[in-house]
C-alpha cells in the first residue's frame, strides 16, 4: 500500500512542504489529492470540494506540476499556455495577457514561439508552471519543483511562489531538497511508507530535539534522518 | 568479443523481462498468432500463384521459368525496400537514441563494440519483418517444386545475408550524416527520402494494379508475358538478384551458379558491416553527441490571426490542439498523400472503365458499395495511425489533460472529432467528385453518400477509439519513417486495423444488400430491400456509434483517475 491512514488539513495561504525519503508516497498523495489517483478509501477534499465526488470542479480550483514535465512536443510554449487557458475557460483577451505577463515573468518570451520539443527540462519546468499559475488556482500542488532546474531558475520559482502565497494563494510542495523546505516553507510533513510521520512548523518539530554529541539544536537534515530512522526502526 | 557477447546477452535478458508480465505474454501470443495467420496467408496466395504458374509449364516451361525467376526476384526486392521504409529510423533510435547509450559510453567498453552490439539488435528486430513478409513465398515455391532442404536454407541465407546488406548501408548512411551533417533538418530530409521510397512503391503499384486490370486480366497469358519482359531476371550486377539465382541455383530446373551468386552476396554484406562498424570507431561518438543540436523552429505566428475563425470551449480547444500537433506531423501528409494515390486510382479506373450500359442490379449495387468503402477503408487507415489512438498518442503529456477540469464526455467527443475530421473530410470530397465526374453511373447521390460515409468513418474511429481507451497504450510511438515503440504498440496498431476492416466489412454486407437479396428472399421486392438496407445500414452504424461512446465515455472517466 502506497498510503495508510493519511491525515492533514493545509490552511489558505499556507506553502506546505512535503518531505520523505524515495518511495514513500509523495507522488501518490499529490495524484489523490489533485484527482488523479482515486484513494482505495477515505476522501481529499481541495477548497471545500470532495475531489473524488467532483473531480471537475475541484480541479477549477486547483493546478498542478508533475515532476517531469512533460508537454506536447508539438506545440510552441505560447500554443501550448493557450491550450491550457480554453481548458480553464479563460476569457481569451485576459488569456492573452495573462500569457504574455507569465512568459515576461519566466523568461520565455524569446522563445515563447518555438516548438517545445527543443526546449531543455528547466524551460518546460517553466511552461508547465506557468500553465498551472495562468489559471490564478487557489491551491497549487508541486512534484519536486527544482529538481533539475539552475540556480538561477530554481531562485526564479521560489520567488515566484513567495509571491504566490503572499496573494493568499496556498502551495503543496513535495520536494526532496531539505534546504528549500527549511527556507520556504510554513509548515512540513515528513511521509514515510506511505505514513505521516511527522507534522509541524520547523520549529515545533525541532523543539525539544538536540544534537546527541553537541546539545545544539539539530538541523532539519538531522530531524529528517533521525524521524525516518526511527520510524523504519519501529 | 566478450564485452560484446555480454551486452548482446543483457539486450536479450531486458527483451526476455519485458514478456514476465501477464498482459505482455498474451500480447507476445497475439502478436505471434497474427504474425503466423499472415505468414501463412502470404504463402498460400503465392503458393496458388506458382500452382498456376506449374501448369503453364506445361504448356511453355520456358515462359513459365522466367516469370518465376523474376516473381521471386521482386520477393528478393521487397527485402531492400522493406528496409529501406521503415528501416532507417529503427535503426537511427537504436544506435543513436537508445536511453542506455550514455551508462555504456561511460563503461571501458570501445566504442565499436557498443555500435555492434546496437546494430546487431536493430538487424535482429528489423529482420523478423523482413522474413515474416519475403520467406513464406520462397517456402510456397520450395513445396510447389518439391524442392530439396539445402533450398530451403539457401533462401533463408538470401533473405538474411540481403537485410543484412541494406541495415549495414544505412547503418553507414547514418553514421556519414551524424558525423558530418548532426543536424535535425538532414534526419528529417532523410525520414523525408525514405518515405518518398514508399510513396514510389504506392504509385508504381497502383499503376501496375491499374495496367493489369485495364489491358491484360482479360488474357493471363499476356499478364505473364508482360512479367517475363520485366526484365529484372536480366542483370547479373544487382544484390536482390544474387539472392534469387542463389536460392534459385539449389533447384534443377534452373541453371544458375551457387558460387557466382553467393559470394559477391556474401562479401558485399559481410564487408558493408565491417565498414560500418569499423568507421564507427572513428564517427559514431561525435556524430551522438552532436545529435539534437540546431532544434527545429516553428515558424513565428500571431496569435490573434490563428485563432479568429476558431469556436471556442474545452472541446474545440482539445481538438484544435490535435490537429496543430498532427499538422506538425509528417505521418499525416504522408498518409494523405498515399490516399491521395489511392483513391486517384481508384477513380483513373472508374473512368477508364465506365459502362457503356446501364449496369444489372447486382453490379449496380457492388459499385456503389465500393464507392463507399473504398474512401472509409482509407480513412480507416488514418484513423488507426492517428485519431482512432488519439488517447495513447497523448503518452507523457496525459497527466495534463487529467490535472485539467475536463469532463470524460467533453474529452471523449474531441478524440472522437479528431478522429473523423480528416477522414470524413476525404470522404465527402470522394463522394462529391465521382458524383460530378461520372454522371453516366448511377451512385448514389451526394445527400445519401455524404451521410453514409459520415456515418461509416464515425462508427469506424468510435470503435477504433474505444480499443484505444479500454486498453490505453501511452508508450505508442507511431511516427514518420516507421513504427517504433513496444511490442504493445504493433497489437494495438493491428487490433485497431483488424477492428477497422472488420467494422467496413459488416457495413459492406449492409450496404450491398440488394445486390444479393435477391438470391436469399426470392420473392423479396426492390422497394422492401431498398428500406430493409436503409435500416440495417442506420441500425449497424448507430448502434455501433452509441455503444461504443457509452462505454469509452465510463472507462475514460476511470482513465482519467488512474494516472
Amino acid at each position: 500500500m502506497a498510503c495508510n491512514q493519511l491525515n492533514f488539513h493545509i490552511h489558505a495561504g499556507e506553502l506546505f512542504g512535503f518531505l520523505g525519503p524515495n518511495g514513500a508516497g509523495k507522488t501518490t498523495t499529490i495524484k489523490m489529492l489533485t484527482g488523479l489517483l482515486t484513494p482505495t478509501s477515505g476522501m481529499a477534499r481541495i477548497a471545500g470540494i470532495n475531489v473524488q465526488e467532483q473531480p471537475v470542479l475541484a480541479k477549477k480550483k486547483m493546478a498542478f506540476v508533475p515532476d517531469s514535465p512533460n508537454i506536447y512536443d508539438k506545440l510552441t510554449a505560447r500554443e501550448f499556455l493557450q491550450f491550457a487557458a480554453e481548458l480553464r475557460a479563460i476569457e481569451q483577451e485576459e488569456a492573452t495577457r495573462r500569457i504574455g505577463a507569465l512568459l515576461g515573468v519566466f523568461e520565455l518570451s524569446e522563445r515563447a514561439d518555438e516548438l517545445c520539443g527543443g526546449f531543455s527540462h528547466g524551460m518546460r519546468q517553466k511552461v508547465c508552471l506557468s500553465a498551472a499559475l495562468l489559471a490564478r488556482p487557489r491551491v497549487l500542488f508541486l512534484d519536486e519543483p527544482t529538481v533539475g532546474l539552475d540556480p538561477k531558475s530554481a531562485r526564479l520559482i521560489k520567488d515566484i511562489l513567495r509571491d504566490f502565497v503572499s496573494k493568499g494563494g496556498t502551495v503543496f510542495m513535495s520536494t526532496h531538497i531539505l534546504e528549500i523546505a527549511e527556507e520556504m516553507c510554513d509548515r512540513v510533513g515528513i511521509i514515510q511508507s506511505g505514513k505521516l510521520i511527522a507534522l509541524g512548523t520547523i520549529d515545533e518539530l525541532r523543539q525539544g530535539a538536540r544534537h546527541v554529541e553537541t546539545g545544539r539544536p539539530i538541523s532539519l537534515e538531522d530531524l529528517f534522518l533521525a524521524l525516518t530512522t526511527k520510524n523504519e526502526e519501529d | 568479443m566478450g564485452a560484446l557477447v555480454t551486452l548482446l546477452h543483457y539486450e536479450w535478458v531486458q527483451t526476455k523481462n519485458s514478456l514476465k508480465e501477464r498482459k505482455a505474454k498474451r500480447r507476445a501470443l497475439f502478436i505471434i498468432v497474427v504474425t503466423i495467420g499472415l505468414a501463412f496467408s502470404l504463402g498460400r496466395a503465392m503458393g496458388g500463384v506458382f500452382a498456376s504458374l506449374d501448369r503453364l509449364a506445361l504448356q511453355s516451361p520456358g515462359l513459365a521459368r522466367t516469370v518465376e525467376a523474376s516473381l521471386l526476384s521482386l520477393v528478393s526486392l521487397a527485402v531492400f525496400f522493406l528496409i529501406l521504409t521503415s528501416g532507417f529510423k529503427t535503426l537511427y533510435e537504436r544506435t543513436f537514441e537508445s536511453d542506455d547509450l550514455p551508462f555504456l559510453l561511460s563503461n571501458p567498453i570501445s566504442v565499436k563494440t557498443i555500435f555492434t552490439a546496437k546494430l546487431l539488435g536493430s538487424f535482429f528486430y528489423i529482420l523478423q519483418t523482413v522474413v515474416l513478409f519475403t520467406l513464406p513465398p520462397w517456402i510456397a515455391y520450395g513445396m510447389i517444386k518439391s524442392a530439396p532442404v539445402a533450398f530451403y536454407m539457401a533462401a533463408i541465407t538470401a533473405v538474411v545475408l540481403g537485410a543484412l546488406l541494406v541495415h549495414s548501408l544505412l547503418a553507414l548512411l547514418i553514421l556519414l550524416i551524424m558525423r558530418f551533417a548532426p543536424s535535425a533538418k538532414i534526419k528529417q530530409i532523410a525520414l523525408g527520402l525514405s518515405g518518398g521510397a514508399a510513396l514510389v512503391i504506392v504509385f508504381v503499384s497502383q499503376i501496375a494494379g491499374s495496367r493489369m486490370t485495364q489491358e491484360y486480366l482479360q488474357d493471363p497469358l499476356v499478364l505473364l508475358e508482360q512479367v517475363g519482359q520485366w526484365g529484372i531476371g536480366d542483370n547479373p550486377y544487382l544484390p536482390h538478384l544474387w539472392m534469387s539465382r542463389f536460392a534459385l541455383s539449389f533447384l534443377p530446373s534452373f541453371d544458375f551458379s551457387s558460387w557466382s551468386n553467393g559470394l559477391p552476396l556474401i562479401l558485399s554484406s559481410i564487408g558493408l558491416s565491417y565498414l560500418a562498424v569499423s568507421l564507427s570507431g572513428s564517427f559514431f561518438l561525435t556524430g551522438w553527441t552532436t545529435k539534437g543540436d540546431a532544434p527545429v523552429k516553428a515558424k513565428r505566428r500571431v496569435l490573434q490571426q490563428t485563432r479568429t475563425f476558431w469556436p471556442h470551449g474545452r472541446l474545440m480547444a482539445i481538438v484544435r490542439k490535435d490537429l496543430l500537433s498532427t499538422k506538425r506531423d509528417p505521418l499525416l501528409w504522408y498518409n494523405m498523400l498515399v490516399i491521395t494515390i489511392v483513391l486517384g486510382f481508384f477513380i483513373y479506373n472508374l473512368m477508364s472503365d465506365v459502362p457503356v450500359e446501364e449496369p444489372g442490379m447486382t453490379d449496380l449495387w457492388m459499385i456503389r458499395t465500393m464507392a463507399l468503402l473504398m474512401p472509409a477503408l482509407m480513412g480507416s487507415v488514418l484513423i488507426s495511425q492517428l485519431g482512432g489512438i488519439s488517447i495513447s498518442r497523448e503518452g507523457k503529456n496525459w497527466w495534463f489533460l487529467c490535472s485539467s477540469p475536463i469532463e470524460p464526455r467533453t474529452l471523449y467527443l474531441a478524440k472522437l472529432a479528431y478522429a473523423v475530421l480528416i477522414p470524413a473530410l476525404y470522404g465527402v470530397l470522394f463522394q462529391l467528385v465521382i458524383f460530378l465526374a461520372f454522371p453516366a453511373v448511377s451512385f448514389f447521390p451526394p445527400y445519401v453518400s455524404i451521410p453514409a460515409i459520415i456515418l461509416i468513418t464515425l462508427a469506424v474511429a468510435a470503435l477504433m477509439l474505444m480499443l484505444d481507451i479500454l486498453f490505453p497504450d501511452f508508450t505508442i510511438k507511431i511516427e514518420f519513417g516507421g513504427t517504433a515503440g513496444r511490442a504493445a504498440g504493433t497489437t494495438k496498431l493491428l487490433l485497431s486495423m483488424l477492428l477497422g476492416f472488420a467494422t467496413l466489412g459488416l457495413v459492406g454486407v449492409t450496404i450491398s444488400f440488394p445486390a444479393w437479396a435477391g438470391r436469399v428472399f426470392p420473392g423479396l421486392t426492390t422497394m422492401a430491400s431498398y428500406s430493409m438496407t436503409v435500416a440495417a445500414f442506420l441500425m449497424v452504424t448507430l448502434a455501433t456509434i452509441g455503444i461504443a461512446a457509452s462505454i469509452s465515455v465510463k472507462r475514460l472517466g476511470l482513465l482519467m483517475r488512474k494516472l
